[in-house]
């Protein structure tokens, strides 16, 4: 290797020319040239790479639901999507990545103090409420494009999202709770409790979980579904004897959870996973289900599996717990990139797009209003909107707008009351007070 | 593939964010402004330009959230900043002190940096990304087992971590080990090295489990790698097996001295496939392959003791009878400070003539590297005390020394 001395020059062309010394100040600088360099390539030139610009969509998986693999979802879901999107806006590229329900506000602080928030979050309904709620993303702009976007959306499921500032996110599908069983065991699904009990009693073993997808439906079902809206929103009752309706609700349907608990065929998992895992590897023959894990189900089950409402009981329907999908706008985003998720949110939102979500992953219902769940064409999806029916008639704090800043605390401490109960530990009278206490903000 | 790259690039997307961008413009001021006062100002030429980096984006950053400015990313460069300062004070007064020069660069290039810099890969990483969607990136099936990013990173990072790292444990039970078993060095070092590839085997072992390779496949895949240690890599298996049994046998253990190629050589390590020998007469390293030692002789000085003997062929004129010449030899031996008294030297008459006589010189001394240096001071002692007497005036030309050690 040649070594120059410090005052020779390089010649790099006939004009240019540097000193040693001045290609040491180069290499200095090269790093102060990098940012401004890329960030002018970005702007002005698609970078080979990324080809031009990027949403960032942030997915929020459903806390007990994180276990699940979601490849099918990325195929029947996002595949056509994308696919569709590249199509209309082949400069654009989407990348999205996950985050766990209860991390998320966390990571949204994080992100967005760095500038490096999402462009787009995909949550639930009270999530995005609660964020909208925190100033962590932005309403839904308000721009006539999609105030016809907006138009398209059934009003009941806008009801969930709307705020007086305005919409905290735009719904997307919607995931409601039903039973799945093995049909080998369960020729015919139970359709009241007391035939579920019938079940259990004959031999067969139904699995349930202390969580608002494995229990929280029997509350309709024994007419205690208000007096659970009442602790979970801290609106106590106004009047004294709707107190005591309310706790002789509670009491009774505590008493009929730990009654069933009692059943040597009742097995009570730790959540929708177990549940799941037992009905594939036939420990359990009845659970009830959340719609996600139902392509899961469908993969490991083929024809064994079988798919119904809930059953209804002598209080009334099954309050099924539901999850509204929707999309939030995140604060970060250059007027550019808002104007791509807008796109991208619109395009998910067309009728086409919302039938095949429907057809394909045969584990959501459509937000669009012309859009009909097409019922005739699969039994699977005839249970997912009889489903949906009993969630608008049975579970009347979901259909409200609500965030979870009250309910993420409350609802694992009265989870933990109801096993208190059906464990035995808690009498169904001292678990009912306990849950009225916690609703009014006691310990 | 392409969601790696979208995962691992898609960062790129950010810098068309005029959040982003502030920051980063932010930054590079701060940068520019300090090699430009740093130059000027000789007082800032002396303080560390770590501390004004890291102070500079301090200053930024609150200047950032006086404006209502985002202000994150600056906030990350001057945390990682000053944990890069925390760790070299922790080095400098903390480690340095402490460990010989050796054992500080070895802890600080092998563990501390690369650690950090994992650190502050992971931390941007995660900042510009997903690190649980890069964990999840399948990367195919290997050996019946999926293989994920995450579990193949963590994977590597461990093994890496257990073969860098484990000396410093396996010097501590070596430490332990001699002060309690009172072991000699050499079985000192040969447990340390057999310790670390105790580890090191173990870590190999949990990174497959890990990893979830089946082992039927791994079983199938050795098989055939039986037939290929049969011609292409039978050598540094070969190599690999010898020094694990020379370590276990003791025959060949660091801190031994041993004659190679007729030179007395010490063993400095004795690593997978070679041993290093430092050779004493010309401070060359030599790096020597394990089977040599496994399949020759080797000649050692340290097997049982450190001692060694050396001879000295010396031809002195008739005129000093042997007993008298004998006596000079061995007092003259004995008296160089590093020969040992016991065993004591020794001279013989090995031949006589009218004119002259030849003698052999032995004796010990403890240091086997030094041989060269002890025979060739002794036979400069006897060369002056034969000027004194008058022996190299010989009309024959008698009196000629010649080692044979």
């Amino acid at each position: 290797m040649q070594i120059l001395p410090p005052n020779k020059s390089i010649q790099l062309f006939r004009f240019v020319s540097f000193s040693v010394e001045g290609c040491k100040r180069l290499r200095r600088a090269l790093p102060l040239l990098l940012f401004p360099l890329l960030a002018g390539l970005q702007g002005c030139v698609p970078l080979p790479l990324i080809n031009g610009e990027t949403v960032y969509v942030m997915v929020v998986t459903q806390r007990r639901l994180d276990w699940l693999r979601r490849d099918d979802t990325e195929a029947l879901f996002w595949k056509p999507l994308m696919d569709e999107f590249h199509r209309l806006h082949p400069n654009v590229q989407v990348s999205t990545y996950t985050v766990n329900e209860e991390a998320v506000r966390d990571e949204l602080k994080r992100r967005t103090a760095r500038g490096l928030g999402p462009d787009l979050i995909l949550a639930r309904a009270p999530m995005v409420n609660t964020l909208l709620s925190e100033g962590l993303i932005a309403p839904v702009p308000n721009t006539p494009s999609m105030r016809r976007t907006i138009a398209s959306v059934s009003p009941r499921f806008l009801k969930r999202v709307r705020f007086s500032s305005g919409l905290s996110g735009l719904p997307l599908n919607e995931l409601v709770s039903l039973a799945c069983y093995n049909r080998q065991k369960v020729p015919t699904p139970p359709r009241t409790t007391e035939e579920l009990m019938a079940l259990a009693a004959s031999g067969q073993t139904v699995g349930l979980s202390i969580d608002p997808y494995g229990i929280w439906w029997t509350a309709g079902t024994r007419g205690a579904d208000l007096a659970m809206v009442s602790i979970l929103t801290g609106v106590p009752p106004t009047t004294e004897a709707q107190r005591a309706k309310d706790e002789a609700a509670i009491v009774g349907w505590l008493a009929w959870l730990r009654q069933i608990a009692q059943q040597s065929r009742v097995d009570l998992a730790s959540g929708p996973e177990e549940l799941t895992k037992g009905l594939i590897a036939g420990r359990l023959d009845w659970i009830p289900c959340f719609s996600l894990t139902l392509n899961t189900l469908q993969t490991a089950m083929g024809d064994k599996l079988g798919v119904s409402a809930l059953p209804t009981g002598p209080g009334g329907g099954p309050s099924p717990f539901n999850s509204l999908q929707v999309w939030a706008f995140g604060l970060d985003s250059s007027a550019s990139q808002r104007q791509s998720a807008s796109s991208l949110v619109q395009l998910s939102l067309e009728p086409f797009l919302q039938r095949r979500f429907v057809l394909d992953t045969q584990e959501v219902l459509p937000v669009n209003l012309t859009v009909q769940t097409p019922v005739a064409s699969s039994g699977v999806l005839a249970a997912l909107a009889e489903a949906h029916q009993q969630f608008q008639a049975g579970s009347p704090l979901l259909t409200k707008p609500f965030t979870l800043i009250h309910l993420s605390e409350l609802s694992h401490r009265l989870e933990a009351v109801i096993q208190q109960v059906m464990v035995g530990v808690l009498t169904p009278q001292e678990g009912a007070r306990q849950m009225i206490r916690l609703g009014r903000g006691g310990t | 593939m392409n969601l790696l790259l979208l995962q691992g690039l898609g960062w790129l997307g950010f810098l068309g964010r005029p959040f982003v961008l502030e920051q980063l413009l932010c930054a590079a001021l701060v940068f520019a402004l300090l090699a430009v006062f740093r130059r000027r100002q000789p007082w800032l030429r002396r303080a560390p330009r770590i501390l004004l980096l890291l102070g500079g984006t301090a200053l930024a950053m609150v200047l950032a959230a006086l404006l209502g400015r985002r202000f994150g990313l600056l906030m990350l460069s001057a945390q990682i900043l000053a944990a890069f300062w925390l760790l070299r004070l922790i080095e400098r007064f903390l480690l340095q002190p402490w460990l010989s020069p050796a054992a500080f660069h070895g802890l600080v290039s092998r563990i501390l940096r690369p650690a950090f810099s994992l650190a502050v890969v992971v931390v941007v990483l995660d900042a510009v990304a997903s690190l649980r969607d890069l964990a999840s990136i399948s990367l195919g099936t290997w050996f019946g087992s999926e293989i994920q990013l995450g579990t193949l990173s963590m994977v590597l990072v461990v093994l890496y971590f257990v073969v860098a790292g484990s000396v410093y444990p396996a010097q501590v039970v070596g430490w332990l080990a001699k002060r309690a078993l009172a072991i000699s060095e050499g079985s000192q070092t040969a447990l340390v090295t057999l310790l670390r590839y105790g580890v090191i085997g173990l870590g190999v072992m949990w990174a497959l489990t890990r990893l979830g390779i089946d082992r039927a496949g791994l079983l199938a895949v050795a098989g055939g790698l039986s037939v290929g240690l049969g011609f292409g890599v039978k050598e540094v298996f070969s190599n690999f097996i010898s020094g694990l049994w020379l370590l276990m046998e003791g025959s060949v253990r660091p801190g031994e001295v041993l004659i190679h190629d007729g030179d007395a050589c010490e063993v400095r390590s004795l690593d997978l496939r070679a041993a290093t020998l430092l050779r004493a007469s010309d401070n060359a390293e030599l790096v020597v392959p394990n089977q040599s030692f496994f399949t020759s002789t080797t000649t050692t000085y340290t097997r049982s003791d450190r001692m060694r003997r050396c001879n000295l062929e010396v031809s002195a004129p008739s005129s000093w009878t042997p007993d008298q010449m004998i006596a000079l030899l061995v007092e003259l031996a004995a008296s160089h400070p590093k020969v040992l008294q016991h065993p004591p030297p020794e001279a013989v008459l090995l031949g006589f003539s009218p004119t002259s006589h030849t003698y052999k010189l032995s004796f010990s001394i403890i240091d086997p590297l030094r041989a060269n240096t002890v025979v060739s001071e002794v036979k400069l002692a006897l060369w002056r005390r034969f000027d004194q007497e008058g022996l190299l005036m010989s009309p024959s030309g008698e009196g000629s020394m010649s080692p044979a050690s």
